[in-house]
């Protein structure tokens, strides 16, 4: 489409054809040359990193300043030329290919700024890695102490495992009568109330660590019948638990408020009982809301068992200092991180899938 | 012995020092259908869900076939059974299929076993016009199908009283015909009704009587044609004249 030129008008005169004054391009300058700062910070820190990671100096000019320039110099040129016919479009009065050309010209210093950006952070991180002849690679990334500590790390896991599993599933059923015992409605049953706000006041608030300690070390010197038998990791379940069944309270509490009350009001006056309004429409509702916010409070579960090394249980953590404190050397450390990371990322992926399978069968598709 | 089946013996229901209904006196004949209209918030909607305890009431008495269901003590499960309620929001459960709603109270209260709740639930479609819809999700449904099921859904209870609370209020005009002939049915098969609506015409042509609601009381009751030709309240003659000049009437 074009838009005619003010002098160019055959037609009878309009009033808006009197007054035209075409919309401007929108500025480009403050793009261009943000992105061309970046760009160039970006080149040079790769510059850098080559004088530390390789040693020939043609290579090092290829690597260092040849590719990184033309990596990122190519979205920049792009939204300088679109940049440039813009500005001749608007001279000729091609004004709607201006306007476009200015556009795309941002959106390509858009694209430039972002991948600059990335390249010179990646850039940083790899100048302290290597940087002091490597000294943060060797405390922290040595290949070799990672693997040699790293199928006892796994055997050690599997401590863990057991422990967040035990301790996620007490924590969800106990979280859940908290949830309900909260929620209980009538003076009949105050005291329930109070106590169930006062459990989760209480436990939200004592360090998961501190509780550990307590739960482990203070249970068998009770000497109570029963509770004193326990081994060491059952203590452990159980502390958790006690954390994060008061997390996990809260979270089904948001998630019972969170269902319309007409849902409940609907259930009750078809004549269904109470216990059935939960069990049937409100908690396999509230199931779906809550499944992502449980699965964060999981894994932070999962983290706060490395805290059981406190109590000398062996866990990957505990496994990995022994390790750790032999060689001198903080890798095997890093790769407890390493392994954590690795087993919660499918989880989320887990129930990412699960979520979409739930809306996806809701809405049949 | 009188005809009543549902009575409201001065009724007074407080939210707070907000007086909801103020001594509410009216009887719901058996195979009447009693319609209240009234302004936005004059307690047409309160009243009916004080009929099956979704709401309590502060003062007076509510009777069922003779018998107080109001106050302390009363098995609200079992009133709940005999009194079934629609709402303007529909209220399917979402993540049970149609047929699965349907089902879900007749088998859970003991009045069928599952196979015959199904075989009910799935007469009851047939005649609610949504036979093949049976293994739908309420989401799929346009909104006057999903009210049809919620009727069905309380239908299926075999109450002896239905209280339609708005039912057409959330539907595309379109879309309120369809609920209205449903109830129109219903109603010639003898169910006793309690409704509120804003459809006038439908409400002149359906009732046995008509109650108008003002600031929580009844301030005039009797049969349609004396309600909508006649009024003799300044206030229902002001209400009707905002119906007639909003083009609802």
């Amino acid at each position: 489409m074009k838009v005619q030129a003010p002098e160019g008008r055959e037609a009878p005169p309009t009033p808006s054809d009197i007054s035209f004054t075409p919309a401007r391009p929108l500025p480009t300058t403050a793009y261009l040359t943000a992105a061309a700062i970046l760009a160039l910070l970006a080149a040079t820190l790769c510059y850098q990193l080559t004088a530390i990671l390789v040693t020939g100096s043609t290579t090092r000019l290829l690597l260092g300043a040849v590719l990184p320039i033309a990596a990122l110099g190519w979205p920049l040129s792009l939204a300088y030329r679109r940049s440039r016919q813009s500005q001749q479009d608007w001279t000729a009065r091609r004004y709607v290919e201006a306007r476009t050309g200015a556009a795309s010209s941002r959106n390509a210093a858009i694209t430039s700024l972002g991948l600059s950006g990335c390249v010179a952070i990646v850039a940083v991180l790899a100048l302290m890695v290597f940087t002091n002849d490597g000294a943060v690679q060797k405390t922290f990334f040595n290949g070799e102490y990672m693997t040699r500590s790293f199928f006892d790390i796994l055997r050690a896991l599997w401590i863990n495992v057991q422990i967040a599993l035990g301790a996620q599933i007490l924590a969800m059923v106990f979280g859940l009568v908290l949830a309900i015992g909260r929620q209980l409605p009538g003076r009949g049953f105050r005291p329930v109330r109070a106590l169930s706000i006062a459990y989760i006041d209480v436990f939200r608030g004592i360090p998961s660590v501190v509780l550990i300690y307590l739960v482990c070390y203070g249970l068998p010197l009770t000497e109570v019948p029963f509770l004193s038998g326990g081994s060491l990791i059952v203590y452990a379940i159980v502390a958790l638990a006690m954390t994060y069944s008061a997390y996990n309270a809260e979270l089904y509490r948001a998630g019972i408020e969170s269902i319309n009350p007409g849902q409940s009001s609907a259930a009750l006056s078809m004549g269904l009982t109470q216990t059935d309004v939960m069990r049937f429409v409100i908690l396999p509702q509230m199931a779906r809301n809550i499944a992502a916010p449980m699965l964060s409070t999981f894994i932070g579960l999962q983290k706060d068992t490395a805290l059981v090394i406190v109590v000398g249980i062996i866990d990957a953590f505990s496994q990995a200092k022994i390790y750790s404190a032999n060689d001198f050397n903080l890798s095997a450390v890093t790769a407890v991180c390493i392994v954590f990371v690795l087993i919660t990322i499918p989880q989320t992926r887990f129930v990412d899938y699960l979520l979409a399978r739930s809306g996806a069968r809701k809405t049949g598709v | 012995m009188s005809r009543a089946f549902i009575e409201f013996d001065t009724v007074t229901k407080r939210y707070g020092d907000l007086t909801v209904l103020d001594k509410v006196d009216l009887t719901v004949d058996r195979h009447e259908v009693v319609t209240l209209i009234g302004a936005s918030g004059s307690g047409k909607s309160t009243l009916l869900r004080c009929v099956n305890g979704l709401e309590n009431i502060q003062g007076g008495q509510i009777l069922l076939n003779g018998d107080v269901v109001s106050g302390e003590g009363v098995d609200l499960v079992a009133l709940r059974r005999r009194v079934g309620i629609v709402f303007q929001s529909y209220n399917l459960f979402p993540h049970m299929t149609v047929l699965r709603n349907c089902t879900l109270t007749p088998v859970r209260a003991g009045v069928a076993t599952r196979a015959e709740a199904e075989r009910n639930a799935r007469v009851m479609l047939e005649r609610v016009g949504l036979k093949d819809k049976a293994d739908a999700y309420p989401d799929q449904l346009s909104g006057g199908q999903q009210q049809r099921v919620a009727i069905a859904r309380a239908m299926l209870m075999r109450p002896q009283a239905l209280l339609l609370d708005e039912i057409t209020s959330a539907l595309d005009p379109e879309l309120v015909i369809e609920v209205l002939n449903l109830v129109r049915e219903l109603a010639s098969d003898g169910i006793t009704m309690m409704m509120t609506t804003h459809e006038m015409p439908f409400a002149r042509e359906i009732s046995s009587k008509v109650c108008f609601l003002h600031q929580g009381t009844i301030l005039e009751q009797g049969p349609p044609e004396q309600i909508f030709d006649s009024p003799s309240t300044p206030e229902l003659r002001s209400f009707l004249r905002k119906i007639h000049e909003a083009g609802r009437d």
